[in-house]
């Protein structure tokens, strides 16, 4: 049995699917693609994948990956030809790659917060985001499992890059994700929002990258 | 790429996916290349419209068509609904997202009353005038068909015409005279007038009717030349017609997301309550080879993990050994499920329980349908409680501990004793559980009675019989409530309200339009939802209008009576339906069709016997 990662992009109407529609719609691609998946012995047997990091609905993906096993050795551009032939819009099998860190590696995920205004102009909008980030601590409230929780996420946030184009203003951040600790960037665009007067703006997420301990990509 | 206002929009509201389209095996084609484009409508939520079989029949057929673009619409939910109003943003098609308004046909499926509120809903929301007589061009031509248009006459002020039975050739011929009309550059009337003689074609315009001082009609005359009766189409060959080898595969979660096979159409049954027992009759059946070909299609093409079979009462189908033999060597080697509804309970055996049983380990589900041998009797269901008990000792011996059985409350010459009858079948069946040495060990039992209410239906035994008033079905609910004596059954039903509205419209006539249109006016819309059904709103519509729900639901009507669909032929005839009646009346059953030929008329759309033996 062989276990491969298949790497994949989630983009324009796929951005719609959720968690566990993207698991179904994987099952069924590898079922159409005729691949030799390894099912799980017992009374029920079903196909072993992965995933993990949920992403949020409506959030695209330049880095989403699913874990499955193979019954045989197969080229993995072959595997990855066969998928791409029977995925629908939006999901693209960039590639199969031999996992080399586990999922739970994962300590960080780059973002792209594309912010159209509503009112205001894409340079006002950066002015507004730079005094958002000047603030020493800013408190929200996240969900947890033993109820709501009032956390600082300012030394969480880590921005990258920004430019106010002629449209919107995009920021790039570099946020905590994994199982030890998540940051969602919809806490941190909630909070902006909040800081700001008007209507909320429109967002585009799309996550970037995931980056192991010390800065090593995981894909 | 979907436009800007829409992904705004879509960020608001709840299950976006339901709008976006884009799903594998969805037909995209260039507006250019095509002569008629068609807007195939579930007026049911996304999920549901899905999960249909109809749809998905015709929506491959009329796109093997290159001249031919046929997309997918269903009613938004409300939240979408507010979004698209704030918004000025027209319902669209799913494939080109481009508005409803712009295509040549917009065609609704009628699978139940409690939809027509969303037909006017989505035509609004389309920015298309409501009534066919405030339409003056050809396009956009609306058009319906499916079960309900055995009666679309609370339809006939909005919809231009009604296809009646299957629709796979006569839905062609529409769309082919259609294309004529386009090029030759015909007035909507001339288009009508010719469609109405495409045999199975009903063009409620081009029929006059008129009532007398009590209310019943007095006559339906035909206009310009129409014919005085539309008789329904059928598919005679089953093996031959066209049917889907890939199925749209939604993104989100639908009622029923599977590989489907429609084993066959009609029921050789004739249980006197149900519609579709007798609309689709005379019974055709598909090969099992058939059957294993297109299930192993559709299985390819959209890589589903479960096929399901469709028919209205599968142990009847006559090939179901061989072709479970067959299919199953298919679908285990490729890790598939079969789903077997609709099965009855005089021919359930240890074989098919052993094959139920390989796939599925929850619960199996009965319908005795009502619980004592009269009413089962009244009703022509044709099974015993020995039948019954019969199954469910095969059912516990084989480790289940949990049955389903189906009733129904409210049937004609329905008394107390006939309700409670209900619960003491119930606790027959969990007497028997406990009697068995052989029962599943260490399992208490679970006997879940799931009764709903019955509602008269057209072209049935019952179409001139009272629907019960809710009170009455209020009271009846109650007493079974009080004769339950245990807690190994569950019992459960829904209000009677929604049941009203449903006979009210599925015996109603033309003036209902009146009344559907200002209920819609008042905000009525997915009436089948309960979270959205507006009784109040209705009564205030009907109050308005001018009309008694009662003189449609809870009227007895003589057989001389002309019934508001009597102009339109389901092959059933109208002295077969009286002799079931008198037979209800006295508790006498009739035989299946396989056992002997009851003369219900339906055989002559076939052209010869049902049954070659």
């Amino acid at each position: 049995m062989i276990n491969i990662r298949v790497l994949f992009e989630k983009k324009g109407r796929a951005k719609y699917i959720g968690h566990l529609d993207v698991s179904r719609l994987m099952q069924r691609a590898l079922k159409r693609a005729g691949l030799p998946i390894w099912y799980t012995e017992g009374y029920n047997p079903h196909m072993y994948v992965a995933f993990a990091l949920p992403l949020p609905l409506g959030y695209e993906s330049e880095c989403e990956f699913m874990d499955t096993r193979l019954t045989e050795q197969m080229p993995f551009e072959t595997v990855k030809d066969a998928l791409n032939a029977v995925l629908p819009e939006g999901i693209l099998v960039t590639q199969i790659a031999e996992p080399v860190y586990k999922p739970s590696d994962i300590q960080w995920a780059e973002y792209v917060l594309s912010l159209y205004p509503e009112g205001g102009t894409p340079q006002s909008f950066l002015e507004d985001w730079r005094r958002f980030l000047a603030k020493s601590s800013i408190e929200v409230v996240k969900k947890t499992k033993k109820g709501p929780k009032t956390i600082d996420i300012r030394p969480d946030i880590h921005p990258l890059a920004e430019q106010a184009g002629s449209e919107c203003l995009q920021v790039r951040l570099r946020l905590p994700a994994g199982l030890s600790k998540n940051i969602s960037p919809n806490l941190v665009l909630d909070s902006f929002f909040s800081s700001i007067k008007g209507e909320p703006p429109f967002a585009r997420v799309t996550r970037i990258r995931l980056l192991c301990d010390g800065e090593k990509e995981f894909a | 790429m979907l436009q800007p206002k829409l992904e705004r929009i879509l960020a608001r509201v709840q299950k976006p996916g339901r709008y976006t389209g884009g799903e594998l095996n969805s037909v995209m084609k260039r507006k250019e290349d095509v002569s008629l484009r068609f807007a195939f409508c579930f007026p049911d939520t996304y999920e549901v419209g899905m999960s249909h079989l109809g749809m998905k029949i015709l929506y491959s057929l009329l796109n093997e068509q290159p001249d031919i673009w046929c997309e997918r619409v269903f009613a938004p939910w409300i939240d979408f609904e507010a979004e698209m109003r704030k918004e000025n943003l027209p319902l669209y098609a799913l494939e080109s997202l481009d508005p409803v308004g712009e295509f040549d046909i917009v065609g609704f499926t009628l699978q139940y009353e409690l939809s027509f509120t969303n037909v006017l809903n989505m035509l609004d929301l389309a920015g298309i005038p409501l009534k066919s007589a405030d339409r003056s061009k050809l396009a956009p031509l609306i058009v319906a068909g499916g079960p309900c248009a055995c009666n679309p006459e609370p339809l006939a002020d909005f919809v231009d015409l009604f296809m009646l039975g299957d629709g796979e050739e006569v839905i062609l011929e529409l769309c082919r005279l259609y294309q004529q009309a386009k090029v030759q550059g015909w007035s909507k009337q001339e288009f009508l007038e010719k469609a109405c003689h495409i045999p199975g074609v009903y063009v409620p315009s081009l029929y006059d009717v008129s009532y007398q001082e009590d209310g019943t009609i007095q006559a339906v005359t035909p206009l310009q030349g129409a014919p005085a009766t539309v008789t329904k189409r059928i598919i005679k060959d089953m093996d031959s017609v066209y049917y889907p080898d890939k199925f749209v595969v939604p993104y989100i979660e639908t009622v029923h997301d599977r590989a489907i096979l429609e084993v066959m159409r009609g029921c050789i049954r004739g249980c006197r309550f149900c519609q579709a027992g007798f609309l689709y009759r005379p019974l055709r059946e598909k090969s099992p080879h058939t059957l294993c070909r297109q299930g192993k299609d559709l299985c390819e093409s959209s890589g589903y993990e479960e096929i399901s079979l469709s028919s209205l009462s599968t142990s009847d189908y006559s090939g179901i050994e061989p072709m479970l033999t067959e299919m199953m060597a298919y679908t285990e080697q490729n890790h598939i499920n079969m789903a077997l509804p609709s099965l009855r309970i005089d021919n359930f055996n240890e074989e098919l329980m052993e094959k139920i049983k390989a796939v599925r380990k929850s619960g199996l589900t009965f319908a005795p349908e009502a619980g004592t041998q009269r009413m089962r009797d009244v009703i022509n269901k044709n099974i015993t409680e020995d039948e019954v008990m019969k199954s469910c000792r095969i059912a516990f011996e084989g480790g289940y501990a949990a049955v389903k059985l189906y009733f129904m409350l409210g049937l004609p010459t329905e008394t107390m004793e006939d309700v409670a009858g209900i619960i003491e079948l119930a606790q027959r069946v969990v007497d028997l559980f406990y009697s068995l040495p052989d029962k599943p060990k260490g399992k208490g039992v679970t006997v879940t009675i799931s009764v709903a209410t019955f509602v008269p239906k057209p072209f049935t035994p019952f179409q001139w019989e009272p629907q019960d008033t809710m009170e009455t079905i209020h009271l009846k609910q109650h007493h079974l409530a009080e004769t339950i004596r245990t807690k190994k059954i569950n019992c459960n039903w829904h209000e009677g309200k929604t049941s009203v509205l449903e006979g009210v419209f599925a015996r109603g006539d033309r003036r209902l339009g009146a009344v559907m249109e200002a209920a819609f006016r008042k905000g009525c819309r997915f009436d089948s939802w309960s979270e959205t059904f507006q009784y109040d709103k209705w009564m205030e519509a009907f109050e308005e209008c001018g009309v008694d729900p009662a003189f449609y639901a809870n009227r007895r009507r003589s057989y001389e009576e002309i019934l508001p669909w009597d102009h339109l032929d389901y092959g059933i005839s109208k002295a077969f339906l009286i002799r079931e009646n008198e037979k209800a009346r006295a508790a006498k059953t009739t035989p299946n069709c396989r056992q002997q030929c009851s003369g219900c008329g339906a055989n002559k759309l076939k052209g010869g016997p049902c049954f070659d033996d």
